[in-house]
């Protein structure tokens, strides 16, 4: 599973089109002169969607191969990642919101304003770290650690049980004992009067 | 000793543990009141009680570094202190005075402190003895209070192992320890409103309860956690100590031996490899034993089986887990089950080897046949012992067989009583004399003297109390933990709180040897099903035997309290618990110095 780019927008009510603020992409899967088409084709995906995205909402359109997950601030600020099918929804989009607050926190009364160019460092760190969801994904982290716990649990309660007898003998054994044992102890229901035992 | 009972939330009286904490801090100030390293001396009859009120290591802690066993072999020990615990027998006197002369010979500088710690009591003629021997001013002579030890929940005894001998040669000194241990009871639990006694036993310690209640009166206002006291006397009830014992506790103790809850086990039992025997606790602490205890032997295979077949569903529950929740859920059933499991596996290899050794003596079948037949049928086993005599089977055995035909038949004819104790004599020895003696003097086994002079009528008996009931598996009556015979003792204490003693007189107590009744109760004499009506929690009944108990009786006594209409909750005192063994070996004379 791979994201492939995640680009920020600005895009203001009162504006037509979204503008490019930021954008980092890894092509590292594609060909070498596929790249730059690829690249290119990733921004015009991206700001398709955008485009076609109501503010405060969030919404992710497959095309081919790949998704694109896009969110549209209520301030217009927005955000589009493109994954492969297999990278989960939820992970790219927690990917997208981070990126964006991140963005917007360091850049606050900035990225508004007139178009410049801005650091790309901390985006494309982020990138690469959400490349291998599990670790990132709190969510995700959690389940891996519950299924791992179980697994554990259950080779423990397993090597708990082996020891003691084993409970198939110990049913067999209880078996013989309650059939041999359950006249044994009783007297014949008719005594005789005069009970000779030699 | 790692094994005691866990009283906490006791199941009866919630607080019983506080008696047992009582004795052990008891223990410990005596300890620390004794400076330096120390070693204790112990008679044999000491060690366990003691190990039930305080383990090894908070021993260690005061400063014990040794614990010695008390015999006739002085002990070698560079230990200056040493503490000895006794009971006030002239026996352990001797010892002693051993002990303090081999000590006193030695050097000055290596002078030993010693003292002695009379249990529970210091007696005259103990401190005469000690006088005689030269040696009482080498040792400070002092007391522990040692009287009354939980068992179990429902179980308390004296640890008066002589107590049923020195009622034989007429000493009654136990009746003191009888009375002052109840006594001390109600400084705990409050003042025992209702006092029964039937024996003439139970009516001096009724009558001494009493009398210590006047001088050293106890707090009327708290209200009183033990309903009923009823002192019953061995001496009402003989017949049920002699026949073979038919729970599974009860066979257990017939085959094994239980000493303070303690049996010895083959190490494979506890799943160790060794041969060595170990030491066992059965008591309540084991879940297993304590639902296996009171069953008729019969019931015991049947129940195990279940058991095993519900431990293995419930540990393969843990294929169908899901949820971590489900998880905690099992966890947490995990110990308990793990528990049951091992103790599955001791109870299973009791039963089997008891099975086994009963099923390769065909002497056993017989015996309980026999048994049964004298009790149902009156039959004459005179046959039948006379066989065991030959085969030479254990004394106690055939003891307990003429005893029983002896109370049961009224007594035997002139002609085989003399066969009988010849063949005994030359068969067993000649210091039989004295067991036969003894067992004469008090009534079981001896001649007939015309209808008129033997009081004791076992059929009677057999009426007026519904002794004996067979179909015991669909009415769950108390004669199940003899396969049919419901014991005498229990059957009194069941009719004391259903129709109550009043009116039995002609019917019941005329029938005893010694059909002594009766009861001192303050006035509130509500019966007693509307006393639980009005309160909703069960009265406690504290049922003393003197001179002992056998666990099928108190088995009995459980089985009646779980009854329908049977409001009642009964916790057992006894000076001691006994079986038919115990029982005759307690009329042997001990020769050995």
């Amino acid at each position: 599973m791979k994201i492939i780019s995640a680009i920020l927008f600005r895009w203001p009510s009162d504006e037509k089109t979204p503008k490019v603020l930021a954008k980092v992409f890894d092509v590292s899967s594609f060909g070498f002169f596929q790249r730059s088409t690829v690249k290119q084709w990733a921004v015009f995906f991206s700001s398709t969607i955008i485009e076609r995205t109501k503010t405060s909402q969030r919404q992710s359109v497959a095309e081919n191969d790949y998704i694109c997950h896009a969110f549209v601030r209520y301030d217009g600020l927005s955000g589009a990642a493109i994954c492969d099918k297999e990278y989960p929804s939820r992970v790219a989009f927690s990917f997208v919101n981070k990126i964006m607050d991140d963005f917007a926190s360091k850049y606050s009364k900035v990225w508004d304003k007139e178009n410049q160019k801005f650091d790309t460092t901390d985006l494309e760190s982020d990138l690469e770290k959400f490349q291998d969801p599990k670790s990132v994904d709190k969510l995700t982290k959690i389940q891996k650690e519950l299924d791992e716990t179980k697994i554990i649990i259950r080779d423990t309660i397993e090597s708990a049980l082996e020891r003691g007898e084993k409970l198939d003998t110990l049913i067999d054994r209880s078996e013989i004992l309650s059939n041999s044992s359950k006249q044994f102890y009783r007297t014949a229901k008719k005594q005789n009067q005069c009970c000779i035992i030699l | 000793m790692s094994g005691a009972i866990n009283l906490e939330n006791s199941r009866i009286i919630k607080d019983l543990g506080l008696i047992r904490d009582e004795i052990q801090q008891e223990l410990f100030r005596i300890l620390d009141s004794i400076e330096g390293p120390k070693g204790i001396v112990f008679e044999n009859e000491l060690m366990i009680p003691l190990g039930l009120i305080a383990e090894f290591h908070s021993l260690k802690e005061r400063l014990v570094q040794n614990v010695f066993s008390l015999n006739s072999d002085p002990i070698r020990t560079k230990l200056k202190t040493l503490i000895f615990f006794v009971r006030p027998k002239m026996k352990m006197m001797d010892h002693i005075a051993k002990h303090l002369r081999f000590h006193d010979t030695e050097d000055k500088s290596q002078k030993k402190r010693c003292f002695i710690y009379f249990v529970p009591r210091k007696t005259f003629i103990c401190e005469k003895l000690l006088e005689q021997a030269g040696v009482k001013g080498a040792a400070v002579i002092r007391e522990f209070n040692l009287d009354l030890i939980p068992l179990d929940h429902d179980v308390l005894t004296l640890g008066l192992e002589t107590s049923f001998k020195e009622f034989i040669s007429g000493d009654t000194s136990s009746l003191y320890y009888v009375s002052s241990s109840v006594h001390k009871l109600q400084r705990f639990f409050g003042l025992i409103p209702d006092i029964k006694y039937v024996g003439k036993n139970g009516k001096i310690a009724g009558e001494m309860l009493l009398r210590m209640r006047r001088e050293s009166p106890i707090d009327e206002n708290i209200a009183p956690k033990i309903n009923h006291v009823i002192f019953i006397d061995r001496n009402v009830d003989l017949v049920t100590p002699v026949i073979t014992q038919l729970t599974y506790e009860g066979l257990i103790d017939e085959m094994y031996t239980i000493k303070h809850s303690y049996v010895e086990l083959d190490g494979s039992f506890l799943g160790k490899d060794n041969q060595t025997k170990e030491k066992y606790a059965l008591n309540s602490n084991d879940i297993l034993f304590e639902e296996l205890r009171d069953l008729n032997m019969g019931e015991v295979g049947p129940f195990l089986s279940q058991k095993a077949k519900k431990i293995s569903q419930d540990y393969n529950s843990r294929h169908d887990l899901q949820e971590l929740q489900e998880y905690k859920v099992f966890i947490g059933k995990l110990p308990t089950l793990q528990k049951e499991h091992f103790s599955l596996k001791i109870h299973l290899s009791i039963v089997e080897d008891i099975l086994n050794k009963t099923k390769d003596d065909d002497q056993f079948r017989d015996k309980i046949d026999t048994e049964m037949g004298i009790l149902i049928n009156n039959i004459q086993a005179n046959d039948t012992i006379q066989n065991m005599i030959y085969r030479e089977k254990p004394l106690e055995d055939v003891l307990r067989m003429l005893c029983l035909q002896s109370l049961v038949n009224n007594d035997f004819k002139s002609k085989s009583f003399d066969n009988f104790r010849r063949e005994i004599l030359e068969t067993y020895g000649f210091q039989h004399i004295f067991t036969l003696a003894n067992l004469e003097k008090i009534g079981m086994f001896k001649k007939s003297e015309g209808r008129s002079k033997t009081r004791f009528n076992f059929n009677q008996l057999k009426k007026s109390l519904n002794l004996i009931s067979e179909n015991f598996e669909e009415t769950k009556d108390i004669s199940s933990v003899f396969s049919g015979y419901a014991p005498i003792t229990v059957r009194l204490v069941q009719k004391a709180f259903s129709s109550g003693w009043q009116g039995l007189e002609d019917s019941v107590f005329r029938y005893l040897s010694d059909g002594v009744f009766g009861q001192f109760s303050q006035e509130n004499d509500l019966s007693n099903s509307e006393q639980s009506m009005i309160s909703e929690k069960r009265n406690v009944c504290l049922v003393f035997f003197i001179n002992g108990v056998t666990f099928a009786e108190i088995s009995a006594l459980r089985l009646l309290s779980q009854m329908q209409d049977h409001s009642l909750d009964y916790i057992v005192a006894t000076t001691h618990i006994i079986s038919g063994k115990s029982l005759i070996e307690s009329a042997y004379e001990n020769f050995d110095k």
